[in-house]
């Protein structure tokens, strides 16, 4: 072949070697007025850490990465309904978080040999119900039932919700049982809502990692039936009338949002969905109250509708509908294994007067969970 | 580092090419030592003094033996002291543990208390730069090889970075004359060029994404029969592709400084026997494992039995070499089973070698497929219950159901159907670096970009033999 091909090659790729160090080189100079990131090697002594955050914030840091990406998302959306590394596209617009399905498809988190949480949950939970129980607190663990368990007819045809797809949070309540912890397993109520009554209304999103406004209203019903049975008779203070009203609610989906989908507005458009906002007496939103009775530590599972829009819908505006009391809560988006109750350990003054911690979390969090599942001590 | 990484093609490797280019050639063996001490010290900087003293050693141990004068007993000696040093530290960062590990285990089984495991961080790369600098003194010792004559070229052998990870495994004598003297042309350059950016496409594009499949079935709790075979093909897709795509990057790299690195692999998984398997699969290993392990042992001289034998043991250390565990202590009996046999009743032809050829082809992929179950298991009841799970014997919970649906998403097909295309495709990266045509050339420069483009978007990823 020509010596003018292979010129041709070895300068074209040689051009692509060297212009992307020299334009991100004069791009951090001229635009942006920086020094060199690359000089940022000769800063530090080159220890393991060391060099392994620079390699981020040179790849972080540059332009050309910033575009090839997307192109690269849009590419492959387009192509092969790919959504990358952390979801998977199901059928008729659903899409569905990876680490939910790995949670529940993989082995279960105890008998992993990597990646199995830093602390044991069971442990855990175990240790705070102790310390609650010391301040005569009772203590309600309330897993959230992930979408693929409860929705996976769109994930794979043909199958139905059934209690063997969240086996692992079935094991996990088990023992929790076996320790005298008191514990909702909403799988139950959900998948048989699902299986049995499909003209119902749909529990979860098509393509958000959440639940839908009824979604969030049932389970408010049944963590409310098992906080009556759990307390009795005793009504709870303070007593308040609340109403309901209807809104609907164009939520934009979180899952093409976290593959980092461009244009995700077009191939996921934002979906509608029915909230149930409450309000008090005087026709206020729902606001929660510290002199609650009831204390609920919750994700992003209680945020949404909540402090999302339309704000008073959420899981705990509805708990406290149902249970005619306000709720003092905590809540932190992902962080409900060990943050909430690190935040809980900074404000102790929130347990005084509480007979009930509501302790929710995402049941994928028994693995996955931000922080893991430390051990947090509350002031005596 | 690794060369899939924004650091390495934009900052390490301009560089490196643009000093190369400038420096007259004296300098140059230095400057490619330095660079690879860089490189690999990227990931752990004080493992590079572990390289440098061994490949210390055994400069010093070749000049002995080499030297005019020296007694046989002194060159023995020297050979020994060499080899066992190297051993030594391959067995303490390679098998300290598994040998812990397995010392706990018996005295359990004894009823004794076990004792807490010392952890042992491995060197990424020992293996590979171990056996070539136990070659380079063996060869010499044989006669073989000339000694080094400059520590510089012997150090620049042991360390040059394309292949220092994860090979080809390059024996001394075989570029021992370009550390002298090397071609630096355009058609050189290019041919580099084109396997570099296949390389690094195959393990961008092909090995990642079948690695995503079999990442997510291996993992599941019990996969049904045809999840599980899929997540097998694809483990073996990301194997080849992963693996081949580093030689490939390798070979690409040294040609882009003028060497000349031997080739690793020859569309392994069209292969009509087992045998044939290994003369295509990671092809410097099976030619360092018979030179220096079946010859040694005796090879074919002691009859067919003891042929058959060697053969085994060979492979059974050659599994062992691969990984610190049972299951690949396994993995090489497997293959050494197979190359026995094939070697003691079909003279090396497969056993199936009546049937047509697609049909040999075929059953030799079965079976090389199986083998990967033990290989990428993370232990033996997980390589048990996958095969249980293979042949319909597994539970087939309900739970795996959904990484069934995972895994032949859309996306996944086309995947494994772009794969499988491309395995089975007779003109392979190293065919195609022959020539470099106008055609080739319109859609290398976009492939390239595509693989930068899909690096961006994947988390760190590094090549599977990193961890050999």
């Amino acid at each position: 072949m020509s010596r003018a091909c292979y010129k041709t090659l070895v300068f074209a790729f040689l051009a692509i070697l060297f212009a992307v160090p020299v334009f991100q080189g004069i791009w951090e100079k001229a635009v942006e007025g920086e020094s060199l990131r690359v000089l940022g090697l000769f800063k530090k002594v080159p220890s393991d850490a060391n060099l392994r955050a620079f390699e981020k914030d040179l790849e972080d840091s540059s332009k050309v990465a910033g575009w090839l990406r997307p192109m690269h998302r849009q590419l492959r959306w387009w192509l092969m309904r790919d959504l990358g590394d952390k979801a998977v596209a199901g059928a008729d617009g659903w899409a569905y978080y990876g680490p939910n399905i790995r949670y529940l498809g993989e082995r279960y988190f105890r008998d992993l040999k990597f990646g199995k949480p830093a602390d044991d949950p069971a442990e855990t939970v175990a240790d705070f119900a102790q310390q609650l129980a010391r301040r005569n607190i009772r203590l309600l663990v309330v897993p959230i039932p992930s979408k693929p368990a409860v929705a996976p007819e769109r994930l794979r045809r043909g199958l139905l919700p059934s209690p063997a797809l969240s086996v692992h949070t079935r094991r996990f309540l088990d023992e929790l049982r076996g320790r005298g912890i008191e514990v909702l397993d909403l799988y139950w109520a959900f998948g048989q809502q699902q299986r049995r009554w499909r003209d119902r209304p749909r529990l979860y999103l098509a393509a958000d990692t959440h639940w839908t406004g009824d979604g969030a209203r049932f389970a408010a019903a049944i963590v409310a039936m098992s906080v009556r049975g759990m307390l009795g008779p005793t009504p709870l203070e303070p007593k308040r009338n609340y109403r309901r009203e209807t809104v609907t609610v164009a939520r934009r989906p979180d899952i093409p949002r976290m593959s980092r989908l461009p244009g995700e507005a077009t191939a996921f458009p934002p979906e509608n969905t029915t909230a149930y906002r409450v309000f008090d007496e005087e026709g206020a939103p729902y606001a929660d109250s510290d002199d609650a009775q009831l204390l609920l530590l919750g994700d992003s599972f209680s945020r949404i509708y909540q402090t999302d829009e339309p704000e008073a819908a959420g899981l705990i505006a509805n708990l406290a509908y149902e249970l005619h009391t306000p709720l003092t809560s905590i809540v932190n988006d992902g962080g409900a294994s060990t943050l909430v109750r690190q935040e809980l350990a900074r404000s102790p003054e929130l347990l005084k007067g509480k007979r009930l911690v509501i302790w929710t979390f995402a049941e994928r969090d028994l693995r996955f969970g931000m922080k893991g599942w430390e051990k947090i001590a509350l002031e005596e | 580092m690794v060369f899939t990484s924004n650091i390495f093609i934009f900052y390490f490797l301009p560089l490196l090419l643009l000093l190369y280019y400038a420096l007259p050639f004296r300098y140059r063996n230095g400057l490619l030592t330095l660079a690879a001490y860089v490189f690999y010290g990227w990931d752990r900087p004080w493992f590079v003094l572990l390289m440098m003293y061994s490949t210390v050693c055994h400069y010093y141990a070749a000049r002995i033996i080499a030297a005019p004068g020296a007694s046989a007993r002194l060159r023995k000696g020297t050979l020994a002291v060499a080899i066992i040093n190297s051993l030594l530290l391959l067995g303490y960062f390679k098998y300290g543990v598994f040998a812990q590990e397995n010392a706990n285990g018996l005295l359990q089984l004894l009823g004794q208390q076990g004792f807490r495991i010392y952890q042992i961080t491995l060197p990424i790369g020992i293996s590979f730069y171990t056996f070539q600098t136990i070659s380079y003194t063996v060869d010499v010792y044989r006669g073989a090889a000339p000694p080094a004559q400059r520590l510089t070229d012997f150090t620049c052998f042991v360390a040059l970075y394309p292949h220092l990870i994860a090979g080809p495994i390059v024996r001394y004598n075989t570029i021992a004359d370009q550390f002298g003297h090397r071609q630096h042309t355009y058609e050189r350059f290019a041919s580099g060029v084109v396997l570099f950016i296949l390389g690094f496409a195959k393990k961008i594009l092909l090995a990642n994404a079948m690695g995503r499949i079999a990442d997510a079935v291996f993992a599941a709790e019990s996969p049904d029969a045809l999840t599980a075979w899929w997540g097998l093909l694809a483990y073996a897709g990301q194997i080849y592709f992963d693996f081949s795509a580093y030689s490939d990057i390798a070979v690409g790299l040294g040609r882009m400084v003028g060497f000349e690195i031997p080739r690793n692999f020859n569309s392994p998984y069209l292969s009509r026997s087992m045998t044939e398997f290994w003369q295509r699969w990671h092809m410097s290993l099976s030619s360092f494992l018979r030179d220096y392990l079946y010859f040694p042992l005796g090879g074919n001289r002691y009859g067919a039995r003891r042929s058959m034998l060697n053969l085994w043991l060979v492979m059974l250390i050659g599994g062992l070499w691969h990984g610190a565990a049972w299951p690949f202590v396994l993995w090489g009996a497997y293959h050494g089973m197979w190359l026995a046999l094939e070697r003691g009743f079909a003279k090396r032809d497969g056993l199936w070698s009546f049937l047509p050829r697609p049909l040999q082809m075929a059953v030799t992929f079965f079976f090389v497929l199986l083998s990967w179950v033990p290989f990428r298991a993370e232990s033996w009841t997980a390589a048990v219950a996958y095969l249980r799970a293979l042949f319909g014997f597994g539970a087939a919970l309900p739970n795996s159901q959904l990484v069934r649906g995972e895994v032949f998403s859309l996306h996944h097909v086309m995947m494994m159907a772009i794969c499988v295309f491309v395995v089975t495709r007779k003109t392979q990266a190293w065919d195609m670096a022959r020539n470099v045509s106008w055609p080739k050339l319109a859609w290398m420069v976009p492939l390239f970009v595509l693989g930068l483009a899909a690096m961006y978007t994947q988390s760190f990823n590094p090549f599977l033999y990193f961890q050999f």
